[in-house]
């Protein structure tokens, strides 16, 4: 064999291990927080979830999809991640729609109340380490970060490599949970009475939430995908009520729904003494009410099939039966 | 002078110098091979070679003479 | 654009397959242009400076050489000659009196101006005279320490005759401005770098597998080792009255071992890459940490500083007429015996009160480097007591145990030589040197020095590696071909851990706040 010949190949594989050490490495030393809500996400037969939820940690707490089937026999996943904003959620739900064909999405809009793409680094972090490798995720991070911090979002390594200190059995083994996407938790924090105030009182949005939020909507109209908006009850956030109000005008502009439990909490007998896990977030028994709510209201008034009993969903069954040993609430 | 007188002065030169009887330089003794050679014996040994061979070295030998055979060079030159 | 950062990994990789693409004849451009973009991406501003003290020696070069040649001397006679000769040489020194003397001024200016008024009304207030000086608020170009130097040597050799000058300004700009010294170092000389840098050279597979090699190591050495203790050391040095005896002396020996951990690192990655390219750079360092005598150490550590401090202050002191005049005058008075010392002394103080300039416009840094100039000065008075002291006892030099004994002596004079250094002050010098010594401050404290055990593990480890690698230095021997000769599976090995540990390991990113190199400042 020529020299040449043996030095390229000797070359190429040194690359080809470095980089599966190096693909093993960012596994293992990533913060895997979330990653086995959303992970799940990909292991879904393509094209079988009629309905997928969009959004943050709110949607995340209070939409248990798993009682959605077993009342309602809607097939769906909430595909979120905590202080998801709304220029994030457009990436997500590009991401969503590579794997899935839905007939229905619903966004939470809770995200409108900031102006900016991103809260912080650590959540953002948690969005885009937990997408597949794909053109949507570079799309994301080129139009969601500055040009100085991108690096450490196409090699999240170089965040998370001190983590070398702390790793658990959990960075080895990913552990998968079967909630569909939500996080069930059973605290409970008493929070004082939601604040009333009347639709008319609102603010105008943020540019920015308002472009990817019009982005969004577009989106699904292009693809055929209806849409319906919600807002999960936070007591916390209600100070900023008047900004989700101006959300009524965009869905009347394209005459879509939406929902603001955080209006109409009365009438699915939220008790902000009970309900609540912490005062941003819904727990077991408030996600209950919500999810029990939002079955009824898609129901009633979007063509979702039931798939119980449908033999391609007799998965969704055996998972059932596993989530119910696992949860009780 | 021929080049062998001019090593038999350095010898003593360079044995005064360096307080070693046992020195003998050839041309391509280097600083690297005594003992105790450095900048600051440079110049002692410079000076007491000038006043031995009675000539004046200028800064390119100083510093650019990178054995004993440089220096013998200079001195041939010059005296 | 700092060496351990993703952009210069970019950098360096584009510029040497370019280096590779162009025409041999003309590889020396394409490195001009990837110097001054390397430089001036740090600041468009600073291009100033470095095109003007470029400009300015490439001129007077040129000029002296010249004048050299114009000087038609074939048809005078022996006398006229002389006197032809001597004219020459006094308009030469004109001339290379003005480069030196423009280029020192502009360094002045920027790096001492500011640190001189402020003494100068210090001391215009103890007699009483007060005024505000006016402060100049200039930023320091980076390199500028490096390049001043590198230039001024570079004319003053033309001037000696012992390079040739450039005659080609671009030739000329790229020796200047070569972006793998322009920050830090190594302080080149034109004579041995020229060739080195204009030659187009071929590419060859083992070389760059060895300049790689190099820079791996190199940042191994840097995020690290450096880096790491850097956490330490900036820790107990922000509360030093907070810490005991103990942690006051692990943080000396940690930041000797961290400044060197850095600028040797810094040097590896820019040999290396150099290497890549072919072109072969002074080595600054030859494990200095394993000298025997103070001497010795600066003879091993920033080569290049110490040899540009020799040829261009040290050798010129000691040889101008007004020190043989003093010398004579001491003879005449004192003896012999004296007079030598008397220059030697007058000259040694020089080297190192410019040498501690040189890092920075601060007394502690004069200070330091005055330090190491009393140091050397005793060691040379001393050692023929010391020489006795060794025959009375008839102490064996040659055994290890005598050897280690040195090694560990000169290691504590440079550590302690490290506190003015490192301290931001002299109050804080003296602090640590005083509780250091101090009987009644407490051998150690609770608070902790900014690094858990698992990080001081992996700096234990790594200081190991370091070791290992500097007696390989020490003996002239190359660890890399030493490794080379291992078998394939071995070797690649030890490529990958070297690699992941920097990976892992190195201090970067956004869960450690981002450092410069040390020597970035100066």
């Amino acid at each position: 064999m020529n020299i040449k010949l043996q030095r390229i190949i000797k070359a190429a594989a040194f690359m080809l291990i470095f980089c599966l050490l190096f693909s093993g490495a960012t596994y293992i030393l990533r913060n895997k927080n979330e990653a086995n809500i959303v992970l799940p996400f990909y292991d879904e037969p393509k094209n079988t979830l009629d309905v997928i939820f969009i959004g943050s940690s709110h949607v995340m707490c209070s939409v248990y999809p798993m009682e959605l089937y077993d009342r309602y026999g809607i097939a769906s996943y909430v595909f979120a991640s905590s202080a998801q904003l709304l220029p994030q959620s457009y990436y997500q739900l590009k991401e969503a729609l590579r794997y899935q064909t839905p007939k229905m999405i619903v966004l939470d809009v809770s995200g409108v109340i900031y102006d900016t793409k991103i809260s912080t680094a650590e959540y953002a972090h948690v969005q885009i380490d937990n997408m597949s490798f794909s053109p949507v995720k570079y799309q994301a991070i080129w139009d969601l970060f500055d040009s100085g911090s991108r690096t450490e979002y196409i090699f999240n390594i170089v965040r998370f490599h001190s983590r070398w200190k702390e790793l658990g059995k959990n960075d080895f083994l990913p552990i998968k949970s079967i909630t569909k996407g939500s996080y069930v938790s059973t605290d409970c924090t008493p929070c004082s009475p939601n604040r009333e105030i009347s639709t008319d009182d609102k603010t105008a949005m943020y540019p920015t939430a308002e472009k990817y939020l019009r982005m969004m909507i577009e989106l699904c109209r292009e693809k055929g995908i209806e849409v319906m908006l919600f807002n999960a009850p936070a007591v916390e956030e209600h100070e900023s009520l008047p900004r989700c109000n101006a959300v009524n005008d965009i869905a009347q502009e394209y005459s879509i729904n939406y929902i603001d439990l955080n209006m109409r909490y009365r009438e699915i007998n939220f008790d902000p003494a009970t309900d609540y896990r912490d005062p941003w977030h819904c727990n077991a028994k408030g996600a209950l009410k919500v999810t029990a709510f939002l079955g009824y209201f898609i129901k009633a008034n979007y063509s979702i099939p039931d798939r119980r009993g449908d033999d391609k969903y007799s998965f969704w069954d055996s998972q059932l039966k596993e989530y119910r040993s696992q949860y009780e609430y | 002078m021929d080049r062998n007188e001019i090593f038999e002065r350095l010898n003593d030169v360079f044995a005064d110098v360096f307080d070693d009887d046992t020195i003998t330089v050839s041309e391509d003794t280097t600083a690297a091979d005594i003992d105790g050679w450095d900048s600051l014996m440079h110049i002692t040994l410079i000076s007491a070679v000038e006043d031995e061979f009675d000539i004046k070295f200028d800064m390119k030998s100083v510093v650019a003479m990178k054995n004993v055979g440089d220096m013998a060079d200079v001195i041939e030159q010059e005296a | 654009m700092v060496f351990t950062s993703l952009k210069f990994i970019l950098f360096i990789t584009a510029t040497v397959i370019i280096y590779f693409l162009f025409p041999k004849k003309y590889r020396w451009v394409w490195l001009l242009l990837s110097s001054y973009f390397f430089y001036l991406s740090a600041s468009i501003k600073y291009g100033v400076f470095l095109v003007f003290s470029t400009a300015v020696t490439f001129s007077a070069a040129v000029l002296m050489e010249k004048l050299t040649e114009k000087a038609d001397i074939s048809s005078l006679s022996k006398e006229e000659r002389k006197q032809a000769k001597k004219r020459l040489q006094k308009r030469k020194k004109l001339i290379v009196a003005f480069a030196v003397i423009l280029n020192f001024a502009v360094l002045f200016l920027i790096k001492y101006y500011n640190f001189t008024v402020l003494n100068i009304s210090a001391l215009a207030g103890v007699f009483g005279i007060e005024f505000s000086p006016v402060l100049s608020s200039l930023l320091l170009p980076v390199g500028i320490s490096f390049y001043t130097f590198q230039v001024t040597g570079y004319v003053i050799d033309v001037y000696r005759g012992i390079s040739g000058a450039e005659r080609n300004f671009f030739k000329y700009a790229l020796f200047v401005s070569y972006f793998p010294q322009i920050m830090q170092g190594p302080i080149g000389r034109f004579s041995q770098l020229s060739e080195t840098l204009y030659y187009g050279h071929a590419f060859e597979y083992e070389r760059m597998t060895r300049g790689i090699q190099r820079m791996m190591f190199g940042f191994f050495e840097k995020l690290v080792i450096a880096d790491r203790l850097a956490i330490a050391v900036d820790t107990v040095w922000a509360q030093y009255s907070s810490y005991g005896r103990i942690e006051l002396i692990l943080a000396c020996i940690f930041y000797a071992i961290q400044i060197y951990a850095d600028f040797a690192g810094y040097m590896d990655i820019a040999l290396g890459a150099s290497e890549i390219m072919g072109i072969r750079l002074s080595e600054n360092f030859k494990a200095p940490y394993f000298s025997a005598s103070v001497p010795e150490f600066w003879r091993r550590w920033h080569i290049t500083l110490g040899s540009w401090f020799r040829d261009y202050l040290f050798y010129p002191v000691m040889r101008s007429g007004w020190c043989s005049k003093l010398g004579k005058f001491i003879k005449e008075k004192f003896g012999k015996k004296l007079s030598g010392k008397v220059t030697t002394v007058i000259a040694l103080m020089c080297v190192w009160f410019f040498t501690g300039m040189w890092h920075g416009a601060s007394w502690h840094y004069i200070i330091w480097g005055v330090y190491y100039g009393i140091l050397i000065i005793l060691s040379t008075l001393l050692a023929p007591v010391f020489d006795g002291f060794v025959q009375k006892h008839s102490i064996d030099r040659s055994k290890p145990l005598y050897k280690s004994v040195q090694i560990l002596k000169t290691f504590a004079l440079v550590c302690l030589g490290y506190i003015f250094f490192r301290s931001t002050g002299m109050t804080q010098a003296f602090g640590i040197i005083g509780r250091i010594f101090s009987v009644s401050a407490p051998l150690n404290s609770p608070a902790g020095i900014g690094l858990d055990k698992a990080d001081l593990l992996v700096a234990l480890i790594a200081v190991a590696v370091l070791i290992i690698t500097d007696i390989y230095r020490a003996k002239e021997v190359d660890i890399r071909e030493a490794v080379a000769a291992k078998p394939l599976v071995l070797r690649w090995a030890v490529y990958f851990i070297l690699l992941f540990s920097v990976i892992i390991f190195g201090v970067y990113g956004p869960g450690y706040s981002s450092s410069s190199f040390i020597y970035f400042q100066f």
